[in-house]
């Protein structure tokens, strides 16, 4: 689990950096590109890397942005084989975005009802 | 709820019978069911009656007391069979709650006040000591207005006579409209210098010469409950929840509940079902009534509230209020509005349908989910907790809560400790949290004057002392205190309001028990979800998600401000309240969707068109503003003299 949250705080810094530099776009291509390990992914796969991301942003210096979270639990989850998406969502009224990670279309990093708040801009 | 008036002229000289022929008429639509006077020299007294309980329609007030003394009392007593028992042969079980109260304060005097439980507003009239005595209920849920000088004094439960009927012009109160930005005003004070409202919990003694207003009850910080096991706290919540709304079903004719299809009216309604399917109620019936949009992409509630109607085999009032025009900000011209939450005079469509209900069912009461949210852990926030095992010395539960709460958060763990440790701090040294801040619009100088107010009356939390959740508890009660006194009475269709969640005993209670019992990580209103199981349906204690109103008032603004015709020339601007540009790029802002203080804004506008409206009805004299704060001097030292 120790390493689980090093691999996730190491991840965050990284997305952290892409981020300040104001480069989304390297981070959707990062994303979506990022390779589906080859093993197959362990049963409690999600949870374990759900929670190891949680702890990381607990002892991150930082509030953890919702993208800089969710690309990095997308990466990890994909790294243990599990094929995730970084769904970005939007509202109008007020003009709101926030970014979650969804497994089989089911919300794994977030309230189960986000995608209901929001209208969903694209999958990656 | 019924109104009282009263004038007392100082000078000796009787009152003006043209002067009450004219106040007659301001107090009749509020008090349909007959009215009373007392008459005695240089005194007058009247009484308008709204009566909700079978002994109310017994009263006769003003009520001469068996010594002498003139009691008007608009209230209902919860407590009439402890106070029939303590004063033995003076009442009796079919005793009038004023007879009770009467009998009560002749036997205790003053001591009287804080025995009595209930929602009541009252005033004494002392011919022997010449001497008057206002007093509120603990939270205020009544109003009760006063003005003196040194000719005469008089006191309403409505403030358009005292206002009206003056014969002179006044001053606004710059901090009153500060509060109104924010989280309300003082509750002592009034949009008009000179011109009072009885503080909650408080008793204001007026004699020729002084003014004492004295606080008579307070919650005790020494009192806590602490029990061993869970099932203990949720037996006594379910004890102390009951014993509220049973107290508010105390109705002669069919209740009304508002049913929003939140935790709130839902656990109210549940728990009045259960009470009146036991005969325990009084009242003949309770109806329903509830409001969507389904428009409004958080505020889906149909669903929830249809479950409750469900359980209860009745459907009730349905109000879609996507159709209704919610932003109607201009007041009609031959309307007065005493106060910026009076209303325009012109009722909305959804008022006219909510009048309309309760005509057909004969609703006189109306029960409201008011303080659910604020007092049963609606608002999941971690730092009450924290700061308790911060004052307590409790270091090893400190980090083991801090972590658990930095996970449910999703939030650095020294974000939550800093969250914690600066209220233990002045706001001068550390701010007011970002929600609490003054709006960009307002002059700098409004808010130098005017901080405390525009901050929602900001303290800093002691960490010797009573524990900090229940400072934060007191908080959370004066602001209630604070919007109770900014409710305004409804004359079109008289209803007496009843709020099953400000009862003093279940405030007592929620105040003593740990926090970690009213909210816990991940389980927001941790208590009230696990007492209620079997009472109200799974469906709600098990809903995760909070409804809220976001989208409708931005939409609302945004088509209702292209109409409205601001111009460079408002009036808030001319006071020195606000910057008109910078108002109005907040204005374009919500038009372009991004994000504003949006309540903020809608009370800015508020609060312009009602100055408008004031200026027309000539109630403002030529220096119509008095800058110098006045809240200090009552709210710091709750027995303040002034000379008249």
């Amino acid at each position: 689990m120790s390493f689980l949250v090093l691999k996730a705080y190491w991840n965050l810094i990284l997305f952290d950096l892409i981020l300040a530099r104001g480069n989304f776009a390297a981070l959707y291509n990062k994303v979506r590109k990022y390779p589906v390990g080859n093993k197959p992914a362990v049963p409690d796969a999600v949870e374990r890397i759900c929670s190891a991301v949680d702890m990381a942003c607990i002892w991150y210096w930082k509030e953890a942005l919702c993208l800089q979270r969710s690309a990095a639990t997308a990466c990890l989850l994909k790294q243990y084989g599990v094929l995730a998406q970084v769904v970005i969502g939007a509202q109008q009224m007020p003009f709101k975005a926030h970014a979650w990670v969804e497994v089989d279309r089911r919300v794994v990093n977030d309230k189960p009802y986000t995608p209901e708040m929001y209208a969903v801009l694209d999958r990656c | 709820m019924s109104v009282q008036f009263g004038r007392w002229n100082l000078d000796g000289k009787p009152v003006d019978r043209d002067y009450l022929e004219k106040v007659t008429p301001l107090l009749a639509p509020y008090g349909p069911d007959g009215a009373g006077s007392y008459s005695n020299g240089n005194i007058s007294i009247l009484y308008r009656g709204f009566h909700t309980t079978k002994e109310s329609r017994r009263e006769s007030q003003p009520h001469v007391t068996s010594s002498g003394p003139i009691l008007t009392w608009d209230g209902r007593l919860d407590n009439r069979a402890e106070l029939i028992g303590q004063l033995g042969d003076l009442v009796t079980v079919h005793s009038t709650d004023v007879e009770i109260v009467s009998a009560a304060y002749e036997y205790w005097w003053e001591d009287c006040f804080a025995m009595l439980i209930g929602d009541w507003a009252l005033s004494i009239w002392n011919p022997h000591t010449r001497s008057l005595i206002l007093a509120k209920d603990p939270i205020g849920t009544r109003q009760l207005y006063y003005s003196f000088d040194d000719k005469q004094v008089s006191w309403s439960t409505i403030l358009d006579p005292l206002i009206l009927l003056a014969g002179k012009t006044f001053a606004l109160c710059e901090e009153y409209i500060a509060g109104w930005f924010s989280f309300f005003p003082a509750a002592h004070l009034t949009p008009y210098v000179g011109i009072h409202s009885a503080p909650p919990s408080s008793s204001v003694l007026i004699r020729a010469g002084k003014h004492i207003v004295s606080k008579y009850w307070d919650f005790d910080p020494s009192k806590r409950i602490r029990y061993r096991a869970d099932g203990e706290y949720e037996e006594h919540f379910r004890a102390v929840f009951g014993e509220s709304v049973r107290r508010r079903l105390r109705s002669d004719s069919p209740i009304l509940a508002e049913l929003s299809g939140g935790m709130d009216s839902s656990s109210i309604v549940c728990m009045a079902d259960a009470i009146i399917a036991h005969g325990a109620a009084e009242t003949p019936r309770l109806d329903t009534i509830s409001y969507y949009d389904d428009s409004e992409p958080n505020w889906n509630e149909r669903p929830y509230f249809t479950k409750v109607e469900e359980k209860r085999g009745r459907t009730g009032t349905h109000i879609d209020m996507g159709s209704q025009e919610l932003f109607k900000f201009e007041f009609d011209s031959d309307h007065f509005a005493a106060t910026p939450g009076s209303g325009g005079g012109r009722p909305s469509e959804a008022g006219r349908q909510i009048a309309a209900c309760i005509a057909s069912q004969g609703n006189r009461v109306v029960l409201s989910g008011i303080g659910g949210d604020e007092f049963t852990g609606g608002v999941p926030s971690p730092t009450p907790e924290l700061q308790d095992l911060l004052a307590r010395g409790l270091f090893r539960p400190l980090a083991h809560q801090l972590k658990v709460w930095a996970l449910n958060k999703r939030k650095p763990w020294f974000y939550l400790l800093f969250d914690a440790v600066r209220e233990f701090f002045p706001p001068a040294l550390v701010g007011v949290p970002k929600y609490k801040r003054p709006a960009a619009w307002f002059n700098p100088a409004f808010v130098k004057r005017n901080r405390a107010a525009l901050t929602g009356y900001e303290d800093r939390t002691k960490i010797f002392g009573p524990l900090p959740s229940f400072q934060g508890h007191i908080g959370t009660v004066d602001v209630l205190r604070r919007q109770l006194a900014c409710s305004d009475l409804s004359s079109d269709l008289p209803r007496e309001k009843r709020y099953p969640y400000l009862d003093r005993t279940l405030l007592e209670f929620l105040s003593a028990i740990p926090r970690e019992q009213l909210v816990r990580p991940g389980q927001r209103r941790s208590l009230m979800r696990r007492a209620l199981i079997g009472i109200v349906p799974d469906e709600l204690l098990n809903r995760k998600r909070k409804a809220f109103v976001n989208r409708g008032p931005r939409v609302g603004i945004a088509a209702e401000c292209s109409g409205l015709e601001l111009g460079q020339h408002m009036l808030i601007s001319s006071l020195g309240i606000a910057d008109s540009t910078r108002f109005a790029e907040a204005l374009q802002k919500i038009r372009r969707g991004a994000e504003v203080p949006v309540v903020t804004l809608m009370r800015t506008l508020g609060i312009e068109f009602w100055l408008r409206n004031l200026t027309t009805r000539h109630v403002l004299g030529g220096a119509a503003w008095q800058t110098r704060p006045a809240t200090k001097q009552a709210l710091r030292n709750p027995t303040d003299q002034l000379c008249l």
